[in-house]
Formats: structure tokens, sequence, C-alpha cells
């Protein structure tokens, strides 16, 4: 159960797995110590204004969980007080005002300066103890502050960044897989007077290895923690190489302080941890230090006419190579290009080369942005080495994958077909014309033919139509002044209206190659967390099917998953669209599915 | 190693909550009926056939009482035969790949599934009673001589009283086809109308019928979407009425949105139609945000709608950038 700390008989072979693990290994600083941390105190807090008198309150919030000894105070014989400071003559059995703090009752005597006097567990504390009876012991001083009467909540917590629906704790269900470091430990939180991130603590229930050496269960992790962010209202730790994590279940508990004091009640976090086997690692480094995408533009099996309809344009489809690439004559039925460009616009290029230029810029910067933090880079130059006849190769064996920016697809309606490649064990071709009958890639000719076909009030013709001779527009290079345009030396609403075109079809492609991309490696596996990422939930994520998720919930309106099983044109120019958080976690390899 | 596939489907529908495209896949299919899944077999690995009962031919069905619909099973494909389920099969022909694969004659016709998200709707026990099958029927008429005003008419009782998703798709092939919007009438137009600025629930459908209306050129449709704004706080919906002033009435549609501004009492009245005006991406609308408070969240996210290079430099950004948003 989440929040629940295995006992102390569970937890000893995992923690004796860990110290034989380091062993082996030959590092870990020299392992040894307790498998269990004792509590300590993180902070503590004087519940009342000006000088403490007898039968005023004394907070102290504990690293982990505690319970009472019967019978026994806590007194100054317990704690370590700097100054020659006292709780007075305790008289009061203490009570435990939340799992993890404890209320004491001052006694007559009491003499301490709220805000100045430190406050530690001393070694002969008799009265705190854990839930494996371990008597709590030691811990940093911590300066009493003064409440001001609101505990800090801490309102997320999560890992790599993931969303409750999919990290577990929604109605999904799952636990999420991490590998043994590299992941981040995401925290939200809110006080009335701000939250002290110098005070949070992150503890496990794991023996965890640091730099420093082994470190036992509850011990606060943070100082081995890499900070990302951390201020008044969240935070976020990544778990550096250097810190790692046994295999097996993991529950963290993340704890908060306030400026006051106060401490907030503690929230967990359940996972499991696994190390990295190559086979299920989506880019493994050992032969290939990052996945390469190559985009290849070159598939020329057909060409195109155009014919006016009511209202509008159709685009129908002639196979057979006609000698342009299939994506440029798309980009001349779109009038992005032109039968006669505009020579030496810029660095030798005519028109349409500063046209190609830029729409691969854009979509370079789009995929970019989407796999963000990923170990893999898209090129639209040719690497070495070819697939041959094979469409799938085993990972380390190749440099590179590959996907065909096309025109037409095999069946109506779809934008792009893929190898689904589970966990990235290959590197994959798509760019075959004839897989088993079904052309792979991106087919761009779906979006054009379709959105020709709209309404002229549609995003898609308000944005063509100015361009698209059979729309009536007049294609980029047809104006003599379109060159100015294209540099930026003349700034007009032509000029204004061809900059948000060349972005908005690369935006496009953008989303389209990088869903399509993310099939081959390795999204959207169903089944929950550490099956898989979810894909085919049409309970917990309607609209969704095999291989893919829709999170309508997570994205704002005009905005949507790239991974959802459909696209529309304007919600793949939304700003927040991209990959929902788990598939950005896996891209990241913060997280991963298979067992 | 096995490999499948998964494919990637379009809509042009503004919201995925609806985002359906039945009826292109009705369009786009050599064959449209009622089947059902009665067996499957494997030809290899890597392809298997799907027995389809035909329960009911709308439309190209040539008397066959079965077909055989292939299907990739390592492929995550979108649409694939659902065992034992009715269900509408928009169908392309697969003869050619059947044949280079050595498919017996015996087992055909043999077709694959057009990829048209929404295209495999489930049907009732009655076809020929089912909405969606009757949808089919109104756009793949039978037989010869269905006049075109009798098809109108038909898509517009579908517009305004359909399913949600019926009346979705017959808006928008509506507005795709021209040559039935202008065989409807006055009063159902009137319908229509109404029925696009009533809506408050339905944003999908509202903004559907809003192009519809548009595309149709009616009269004082622009100053009727208007007056939604604010009721309707949809960012698609802004954009849309935007993209509809803009086209309709070029850069005056900025100076319509302002003269509603000036009386918009509620903030989300404001903030939607400030949307609406950045969104109608004119130079009158760009003046107007312009002299206004720039640190004003409405105003701000007026600017983003515009896009222009000007407004984005006022946002803080590079003036020649290109990003869309």
């Amino acid at each position: 159960m989440i929040g629940t700390n295995p006992t102390s008989q569970q937890r000893f072979p995992v923690a004796a797995a860990l110290f034989a693990l380091l062993a082996a290994c030959g590092g870990g600083g020299g392992g040894g110590g307790a498998a269990d941390a004792a509590p300590t105190i993180v902070t503590a807090a004087f519940l009342g204004s000006g000088a403490p008198v007898a039968g005023d309150i004394l907070l102290l919030t504990f690293s982990e969980p505690v319970t009472l000894v019967g019978g026994t105070l806590l007194t100054d014989a317990d704690l370590v007080l700097s100054g020659g400071a006292s709780l007075g003559t305790v008289s009061l059995a203490p009570s435990l005002s939340s799992s993890n703090t404890v209320s004491v009752t001052l006694g007559s005597g009491v003499s301490f300066a709220p805000n100045t006097t430190t406050i530690a567990l001393g070694p002969d504390n008799d009265c705190v103890r854990d839930a494996s009876s371990r008597l709590g012991t030691g811990g940093s001083p911590v300066v009493i502050g003064t409440s001001d009467g609101s505990a800090p909540t801490i309102t997320q917590l999560t890992l790599a960044g993931v969303d409750a629906a999919l990290n577990g704790t929604g109605p999904a269900g799952g636990t999420l897989q991490v590998p043994a470091n590299g992941w981040t430990i995401d925290l939200l939180y809110s006080d009335n007077s701000g939250v002290d991130p110098s005070a949070t603590s992150i503890t496990a229930n794991v023996v965890v290895g640091t730099s420093s050496g082994a470190q036992p269960a509850g011990t606060n992790l943070r100082p081995f923690l890499t900070t990302i962010a951390a201020s008044s209202s969240g935070a976020s730790y990544r778990v550096p190489g250097t810190t790692t994590l046994p295999a097996g279940a993991v529950t963290l508990t993340c704890l908060v302080v306030d400026v006051s004091g106060l401490g907030s009640t503690p929230a967990t976090f359940a996972a499991t941890v696994r190390p990295f086997t190559d086979n299920l690692r989506p880019f493994e480094t050992n032969a290939n230090p990052s996945q390469v995408w190559f985009l290849d533009f070159t598939r020329d099996v057909e060409s195109y006419a155009t014919s006016a309809i009511s209202g509008g344009a159709t685009v129908t489809v002639t196979g057979g190579a006609s000698g342009t690439a299939d994506f440029d004559e798309l980009l001349r039925v779109l009038g992005l290009h032109t039968v006669s460009p505009i020579a030496n616009v810029q660095g030798g290029l005519n028109s349409n080369q500063v046209v190609t230029a830029r729409f691969r810029d854009e979509l370079l910067t789009d995929l970019a942005e989407f796999y963000d933090g990923a170990n893999i880079t898209f090129t639209t130059t040719q690497p070495s080495g070819t697939f041959g006849t094979a469409s799938s190769v085993a990972y380390g064996s190749f440099g590179y994958s590959q996907i065909s920016i096309a025109g037409a697809p095999t069946s109506a309606g779809q934008l792009g077909v893929a190898i689904f490649d589970p966990n990235n064990t290959t590197q994959n071709d798509d760019t075959r014309t004839d897989f088993n009958g079904l052309r792979l890639g991106v087919f761009l000719y779906t979006i054009v033919k379709s959105g020709f076909e709209s309404g002229s009030t549609t995003a898609f013709r308000q944005t063509f139509n100015p361009f698209a001779p059979a729309l009536g527009g007049l294609a980029i290079g047809n104006n003599g002044q379109d060159g100015q345009r294209l540099i930026g030396t003349l700034v007009d609403a032509r000029s204004a209206a061809i900059d948000e075109a060349i972005a908005d079809y690369a935006r496009f492609t953008a989303v389209v190659a990088a869903h399509e991309c993310g099939h081959s490696m390795g999204l959207v596996q169903n089944g929950a967390m550490p099956v898989g990422l979810y894909g085919n939930d049409t309970t917990n994520f309607p609209g969704s099917t095999d291989g893919h998720i829709r999170n309508a919930a997570l994205f704002p309106i005009g905005s949507t998953n790239i991974m959802s099983p459909t696209l529309a044109w304007s919600s793949s120019l939304g700003a927040a669209t991209g990959f929902n958080s788990l598939n950005l976690a896996y891209l990241q390899e913060q997280v991963y599915y298979g067992n | 190693m096995r490999t499948p596939l998964l494919t990637f489907v379009l809509s042009l529908l503004a919201t995925p909550l609806c985002a359906q495209d039945l009826r292109r896949g009705i369009v786009d299919a050599d064959v449209v009926v009622v089947g059902r899944q009665v067996g499957k077999k494997a030809h290899d690995d890597d392809l298997a056939l799907h027995r389809v009962q035909v329960l009911f031919d709308v439309a190209g069905g040539g008397g066959n009482t079965a077909v055989t619909v292939l299907d990739w099973p390592n492929l995550s494909l979108h649409v694939r035969p659902m065992p034992r389920q009715s269900r509408l099969y928009c169908l392309q022909d697969a003869s050619t790949t059947a044949t280079r694969l050595g498919l017996p004659a015996t087992d055909g016709p043999y077709y694959r599934m057009v990829a048209w998200s929404g295209s495999n709707p489930l049907i009732g026990a009655e076809p020929a009673n089912d909405a969606t099958v009757r949808f089919a029927q109104l756009l793949r008429p039978s037989g010869a001589g269905v006049a075109p005003a009798e098809t109108a008419t038909g898509l517009c009782t579908v517009a305004l009283g359909g399913d949600a998703t019926l009346r979705l798709e017959a808006a928008h092939f509506l507005v795709e086809r021209p040559d039935l919007r202008s065989k409807l009438l006055g009063l159902q137009w009137n319908q229509l109308l109404t029925r696009a600025t009533g809506e408050v629930e339905d944003v999908p459908y509202k903004i559907a019928l809003a192009e519809l209306c548009a595309e149709q050129r009616l009269d004082g449709v622009f100053d009727a979407l208007i007056v939604s704004l604010g009721q309707v706080t949809d960012v698609d919906y802004a954009r849309t009425v935007g993209r509809i002033g803009k086209a309709l009435h070029g850069e005056d549609a900025a100076n319509r949105i302002g003269e509603r501004l000036r009386t918009a009492g509620q903030p989300e009245d404001r903030r939607a139609l400030l949307l609406a005006l950045g969104a109608t991406n004119t130079q009158a609308a760009l003046d107007s945000l312009l002299r206004m408070d720039k640190k004003d969240a409405a105003v701000e996210a007026a600017l983003k709608e515009h896009r222009s290079p000007r407004a984005k430099e006022a946002l803080g950004g590079k003036p020649a950038a290109r990003k869309p948003q």
C-alpha cells in the first residue's frame, strides 16, 4: 500500500542484496551501517508568542512516521538543546499530532528562545521511535521557529514529472518503473508563509548507494540529489549517477517545512526500480551515442493534379515517379514552391530552396522541442550505411533509423504509418513503400487534400488560400518582392502570411513525424506501468486506441498529446502540443517499461 | 522480429473530443456495408484474413454475402475488424495486394479498411433503421436520380437533429459540399443560424455550424456569432469567429468586434471578444490591441492570437520570430 513502510523483516533482504551488490561492484564507499536510519527531528515550531511558558506547545516534526514509547516523557534528557535551553519540567506525556509530528507540552521552568535555540534528538532518547521500533537519535540541530499556525501541504509528489493520471496514483493504476538513477523527484507544495526548500526531506525505505557510501533507509537523501529547481512553491531534484537505488520496490517519502518551522504531513510515492538492461533500455549507448533519425524527403512514386471544385479545389494522385520528390510536389500544390522561383534570394538559393531550407529548420526546431531532454537527434542529411532489404536491424548494429516525409498513403485517411518497436530494440526503416502491401512514412497528401476540400474559413484554408494556385492564391516566388520577404528585408502582411504558412506546415509535419518516430521508439505500449504506457486504455483515457493514448484532460483546449490516435490541423499548432508527461519521461529514459 | 505498424489518422475537426471523420470514410470507400466479422485465419505471421459477413449493403457491395478484409495482426492499426460486432465497414479494394500475395480468388473479394477516424462505428440490430446507416445512404445514395435538394435537406435534418456525432458530420459535409449547400432553403438556413448562435454546450458542433453559415455568407452571420463570445469561452470558438470575421469582412471585422467590446460587461465576455479580435489577424485589430494595456492578460492573449511580427514584438519576442504561436 502506498505510504506504508515495510517492516524491518521485509526490508532486510533488500538491504542485504544491495550491500552485496555494492561490494561486488567495488563501490559504495564502504557500506556497512544500519539498514534503517533512526528518526531525526526535521523541524520544530513553538506554538505561542513571546517567551514560552509552561503549558505552551512545541511541535517536533520527524523525518519519518514515529510512535511514542508508552509511559515515557519527552524531556531535556531526550534532546540536545543549544545554549543551555530547557523544555522545563515536562509532566505531560507527548502526543502525536500527525504521523510524524509530536506535540510536547512545555513544563515549568521552560527556557528557550524561539527562532534562535536549536534542538535535536540526543543519544539518550527513549521516547520517540520509528515503525520498526528504532529509537530516534542525532540529526542536524534545527532552529525552533515560531508557528504561523498553518502547516505546509504537499500537493504533488511524482517522479520524472509524470502527471498523476499516468504515474500509478490515478485510476488507471500501475506502478512507475524507473532505472537505478537519472530520474527526477518533483514536488509541488503550498503554505501561507512559504516553504523553506533547504529544509525539505526526501527519504527512501531502502538502502541507497551514494558517493558517501550506502545510506540507510530513512536517510535524508536530498544532499545526494542534484537540485534542478527549488522554490517556495515547488522543487525538482534529479537522482544523479552517483546515487543508486537498488532493484525492487521503493517508497519515497517527502516532507517540506515552512519558514515558521512547521512540517508537512509526509507524502509518499511508490515505484519500482529496475536497473537498465540493453534490451529494455530504449537508447542504450554501448554502440550508438544517441538515437539518430534521418528524415528522408526523396520519395518519388507519384504526382499530383489539382482541379477546381465549387468553393475550393481537390487534389488527385497519379502513380509513377515524376522526377520530383513527392514532398516537393506538394509544396508546389500548396503554393510554397513555384515552377518559376526567384533566383539568388539568399546565399545563391532560389526562392523555392529558401522556403525548403526554412521549412526544414522549422521542422528540426519543432522536433527538438518535442523531444527535449531525450537522447535523440533528427537530421535531413543521410547518414552512412543502408538498410538494404531489412526493414529493421538490431539497434546496436546500425547507426540510425529513417522515415519518409512524403505524399499519399496506402489507405485513405492515414497521416502516417511506422513500425512499432517496443523498447526501441531495433533501428527501423520507415521509408518502405511496400511493407507487406503498406507504405510507411508521413503522408502529407492526406492533410493537403482534406484541407483543400474544407471550408474557406477553416484555419488551413486561411493559411494557404493566399498562396495555393488552385485556391486562387499567388505562389511564393510569383510576386517579385517575395525574395525580400523571405529574407526579412520587406515586412508586410504577405511576409507575415509567408512566415505563418511555412511555420505551420512545418509544425504539422513535425507533430506527425514525432508521432510516427515515437512508435518506432516504443510508444505507446499497451498496458499500465510497468507493462506499458497505458496505450489502448479506453476506460481511463477515452478515445485511446491500440498503441495510442488520448489525454484530452492533460492538455489545454487547442493543444493535443502527440501520441493521440487522431490529429487536427489546428491542435497541431497549439503551443502546448507535445508528448504526454509519461511518454516524454520514457523518451528521456527516466522511466521505462517491460520485464 | 515481428514488426507491427502503427498508423496515424487525421481529423480536421478543431476539437479532438469529437474527432470523427466518418463522412470521409464513407465517401472514400469503394464499398460501404454493414458487416459482422465471422471468422479469421492467418495467411502468415504478418497477415490475417478476416471473413466479414455482409448484413446490409449501403454502396458497392455487389451482392456479395461475405468479403475478406486484410489485416496485419502485428500492426496496431486504428481500425480493424472486431469479432462478432455489427459495424459499418468502409472498404477499399485490395485485390492487387491479394493477387500479389497469392490469395485464392475463391475467398475474395478482398478489401482493406479505410483509415479515417470513426469510419467503423457500431451499428444497431436493424441496419435499415440505424441512424448511421441512413447517414451513409445520404452520402452514398443507391441508384441514380436522387435530387441534390433531397440529399441537402436530409443532411440539414441530421445537422439540426441528429445525434452528437452525426450532426457534426452532417454540418461538416455541408461545409465541404457547396453544391448541396446551395440547395438549402431560407427557412433551413434560419434554423441552422439559430442553432449556431444558440448552442453553448457542444462547441465543436457550434463551430461547425458557424463555419457552415459563414460559407453561405448569410446576412448578419458574423454579428450573430459575436454575440456568443463570452457565453462560450472556448478559445477554438473565439479563433473561429475571428477567422470568419476576416474572411467575410476583412479589416472591418475588427471594428465590429470593437463595437461589441465597448459594451462587454463581464470579464469573460471581454476576454473572448479580445481573443476573437486577435484572431482576425487584421491590421485594425493589431492597432487596437497595441493601444491597450499589454500587461492585461486578456490583451496579451489576444496579441498572441494575432501572431503578427509586431504583435510578437509587443509581447517581447523577436521581431522576425517565425514560430506559429
